[in-house]
């Protein structure tokens, strides 16, 4: 039931290089870098490329320290990150591409075998890769709160409750009726909807929370989902790749 | 880190479903965590969990005993109001009075720092309003709920505390499914002198759940009050409807037994005398219609429920379908009979001519004369029967097909309404009108078609003209009854429309029978055959002698021939058939038979002209008289007579 106390808030008040600040950020990238790694896929750089291009900017970040300075405009993780991603693709992949095989420690263990999975099954054409990143992004964003949602279940020893109920999440009514699911789980039919109300309830406040951890002001949360509703909800438009406005 | 949970189907449904829950803008700026947090040293504040038109309740955990608790504070601006803070301190003494499993105990109360606060125990749970969110409640599972309501309100009344409102916002139930009454807000205390507020005309508690007295904000509203407002709870949680107007008793629904009528009219009476007295009573009676429920739908069943149980449903009905269908068959015969007779008679008299044909062919063929009298022309129509096999079966196939139809429409019309919570009397007048609609346009529009289109495609295309404009008309019904019943809107249920389709393509297919199918040949015999006299009028000389081959003998004036023929019976008729000019211009009576002369020694040759009997004989000796009329005389002796238009009149050596 614990929060992690990660937030972007935090890191762009902390302003010395190698504190708590760096290892925060470190360990918000770790959670986020599918949305750059397929960002860059979708501008075109194969699998390894698209590994490289992201240890080498998260690599980059960490370095630079104090982000209060080199951030575009301090504002939410999201726009940050992919500001940046887009910057490293413009300036710095020559570069990078000259350095990468120079066998720099890996920061993060990437594995673009889930982002891969996920690509295969996205309409990549209709999307430039802006839109594929916010698209990833909200993913992620629901991901982990449903990560974190059945962490808080199986710890509080409702696994098997939460895999009957975890439809509800959709907003679709359970495959079977709930007296059933109530029999199932030996118990009365009322306690099988209140665990419903209480999972989506919960799901909510985990939604909100990691979302939160992006932003740098707390309370622009309900925006912010909103905006990743609309990421997941566009389907074709924008910009065609490589004319970055 | 990576969650490596298995991914949602669609994460824009499951993200806009978390956005379309999450609450709405509250109508008052609750405290902030931060705000209580200086006020509340002792507790640690975690989140706000709810927010109503006066007070916001929070979770918390008291640090001493580490136990959850739940925070409610006042409504900062409505604390400040003297009566206001009033009612808040005597909801805490009402609540603290109170220690039972189904009402929610209160820890602490009071005013610090301009908040008037409570803290009770903490339900991790939902209330019931949340729970019928997620769908209705099982009847069984109701009436093991609202009893426990009961007890909890039993409770306070023997401790004179009337919770004065109980709505499903007010009923708590947590994981376990135990229930908590909360929100004494409006109690008032029994024994004590009834505060000024109460007796001021302020209407407090929610309008739908509050009994008729306390809308009228009369003083006398006492325990019986809450009793009404169980009766709404009790009657919404079945059925997922208020009480308002003349409701559909509860027990419409699926599963609710009857018995649990009575007792939400008991409740719900508008007069307190006339409802139950206390709520042990009601309790007593619920407890009493629990075992009744019926046994929940098994789950094979159940995962079968949509098309495979309307199959089901449409076999059924298509046994019982010919049973029923009997009386339609009937309607069927009537139009038959009255649409098909002419058909069918021309049919059989058709028959019965070839009949009669053959006969008199072979009569003629002997040379012998009709036994007996001469049959008429016309025979009298026969009897009507079924027998053609096609027929039948497009009756009773049609019959079938109706009456499964209407059947199952007005099956649906009747579980929509009921789900609309209409009255039974609307429910059958629902069914009748929508399947009324049905029965007109297939038992015309059919017959139009089985009768018509053979003869007269006008009535055919009428027909169909009936069935598609019956089917619009429905349609529009159907979504009358929608918008006036707004709980039956939606679209027609998967089984419904496959069941109209069907109909739809089993009638096309009849038709296609009725219209394709082997068909009566026209007789040609009849044309060809010495039937009737009446039927020579107007046939010129030449027609005639193809008909009825030579006459007997023939007389001839100056205009006018008379040819004799034989009729049937054997009789000489000597003027049966007059010419003028070569055409026939009257008979001598138009129910004879007339039969061809024998062929013997006139040689068929009477009633032709003098070139086709000069072409047959040739070899002429002697022609007497001018080019037309006359005597020839042949090599051979044979002498023909000759009427003055050039007929051969007579032949004879």
């Amino acid at each position: 039931m614990t929060f992690q106390t990660t937030r972007w808030s935090l890191i762009l008040r902390a302003r010395s290089p190698g504190s708590a600040g760096e290892r925060a950020l470190g360990e918000l990238l770790g959670a986020y870098w599918q949305p750059v790694y397929v960002f860059y896929r979708r501008l075109g750089a194969n699998r390894d490329d698209a590994a490289d291009l992201t240890q080498g900017l998260f690599t980059d970040l960490l370095a630079r320290g104090d982000l209060a300075d080199a951030d575009p405009g301090r504002g939410r993780f999201r726009t940050f990150l992919r500001t940046c991603a887009r910057n490293w693709w413009s300036n710095e992949r020559e570069r990078a591409k000259a350095e990468k095989r120079g066998g720099d420690a890996r920061l993060l263990p990437l594995d673009p075998d889930d982002a891969e999975a996920w690509l295969a099954v996205q309409p990549i054409d209709s999307l430039d890769a802006e839109a594929l990143f916010e698209r990833r992004w909200a993913c992620t964003v629901l991901d982990r709160a449903v990560w974190r949602l059945e962490q808080d279940e199986l710890a509080a020893n409702r696994r098997e409750q939460f895999a009957v109920l975890r439809s509800v999440l959709d907003g679709n009514p359970p495959a079977r009726p709930w007296a059933n699911l109530a029999r199932e789980l030996d118990t009365t039919e009322g306690a099988v909807k209140v665990a419903a109300h209480r999972l989506k309830a919960r799901f909510r406040d985990l939604l909100a929370a990691e979302v939160r951890r992006t932003l740098p002001d707390e309370a622009a949360a309900g925006a912010e989902l909103q905006e990743l509703l609309a990421a997941l909800q566009k389907r074709a438009g924008g910009p065609k790749p490589g004319d970055y406005r | 880190m990576n969650p490596n949970a298995p991914r949602p189907p669609d994460p824009a449904a499951m993200l806009g479903h978390a956005l379309a829950d999450a609450e709405v803008a509250q109508p008052w700026p609750a405290p902030t965590i931060a705000e209580l947090a200086a006020a509340f040293p002792e507790l640690t504040l975690h989140d706000r969990v709810g927010q109503g038109g006066m007070a916001a309740v929070y979770h918390a955990t008291q640090q001493r005993l580490g136990r959850a608790v739940a925070l409610k504070v006042m409504r900062p601006d409505l604390a400040k109001q003297p009566q206001f803070t009033e009612r808040f301190v005597r909801e805490a003494k009402a609540l603290a009075t109170l220690s039972h499993p189904h009402v929610l105990a209160i820890h602490d109360f009071g005013e610090r720092a301009g908040f008037c606060y409570l803290v009770t125990e903490y339900v991790d749970g939902a209330n019931l309003r949340e729970l019928m969110q997620l769908g209705r409640l099982s009847p069984d599972e109701v009436l093991r709920i609202v009893p426990q309501i009961c007890a909890g309100v039993h409770f306070a009344h023997q401790h004179g505390v009337v919770h004065r409102d109980i709505k499903p916002e007010n009923v708590l139930v947590d994981r376990h499914g135990q229930v908590k009454l909360a929100d004494f807000g409006l109690a008032k205390l029994a024994g004590a002198p009834g505060p000024a507020l109460t007796r001021s005309s302020v209407v407090m508690g929610t309008p739908h759940y509050m009994a008729p007295e306390q809308w009228h904000g009369s003083a006398g509203v006492d325990h019986r009050a809450d009793i009404y407002s169980l009766g709404v709870v009790l009657y919404e949680l079945l059925t997922g409807r208020l009480p308002v107007g003349t409701y559909a008793p509860a027990s419409a629904q699926p599963g609710v037994p009857a018995g649990v009528d009575p007792i939400v009219q008991r409740s719900l009476q508008q007069e307190p005398d006339l409802r139950y007295q206390s709520v042990r009573d009601v309790q007593k009676d619920l407890e009493r219609q629990r075992g009744t429920t019926p046994p929940p739908i098994p789950e094979a069943a159940r995962a079968t429920a949509g098309p495979h149980a309307s199959a089901v449903k449409l076999l059924v009905a298509g046994a019982l379908a010919p049973v029923i269908g009997l009386p339609v068959l009937t309607i069927f015969q009537y139009h038959e009979h009255e649409l098909g007779m002419h058909r069918f008679s021309q049919r059989i008299q058709n028959q019965n001519h070839e009949q009669i044909a053959e006969q008199i062919t072979r009569v003629i063929a002997n040379g012998k004369p009709w036994p007996g009298s001469a049959p008429q022309a016309v025979q009298p129509l026969p009897q009507y029967e079924l027998t053609d096999k096609l027929d039948l079966l497009v009756c009773f196939v049609g019959g079938a097909i109706l009456v499964t139809v209407v059947m199952l429409l007005g099956a649906a019309a009747w579980r929509r309404t009921r789900h609309a919570g209409a009255s039974r009397i609307q429910q059958m007048l629902a069914g009748v009108l929508f399947s009324l609609p049905v029965v007109g346009s297939a038992s015309v529009g059919l017959c139009g078609i089985v009768d018509k289109l053979r003869t007269e495609w006008l009535f055919g295309v009428l027909g169909v003209f009936l069935i598609v404009a019956n089917g619009a008309f429905l349609r529009w019904l159907w979504r009358l009854t929608a918008r006036r019943l707004p709980g039956a809107a939606g679209p027609l249920g998967r089984g419904t429309r496959a069941t109209l389709w069907l109909a739809v393509v089993a009638t096309l297919g009849l038709a296609a029978i009725v219209v394709f199918g082997p068909r009566q040949p026209a007789p040609p015999i009849i044309a060809r055959l010495p039937i009737a006299a009446q039927k020579l009028v107007g046939l010129t000389r030449l027609q005639l002698l193809e008909r009825l081959g030579p006459p007997h003998a023939i007389t001839a004036t100056k205009e006018r021939m008379t040819w004799s023929y034989r009729s049937l019976d054997g009789n000489v008729r000597a003027d049966a058939v007059q010419l003028v000019l070569g055409t026939v211009v009257s008979i001598e009576n138009p129910n004879l038979i007339l039969v061809p002369a024998p062929q013997p020694e006139s040689g068929g040759s009477i009633g032709q002209t003098r070139d086709e009997l000069v072409a047959a004989r040739g070899n002429v000796r002697r022609s007497q008289g001018d080019q037309h009329g006359g005597e020839i005389e042949f090599v051979d002796g044979t002498i023909a007579k000759l009427s003055p238009d050039g007929i051969v009149l007579q032949l004879g050596k």
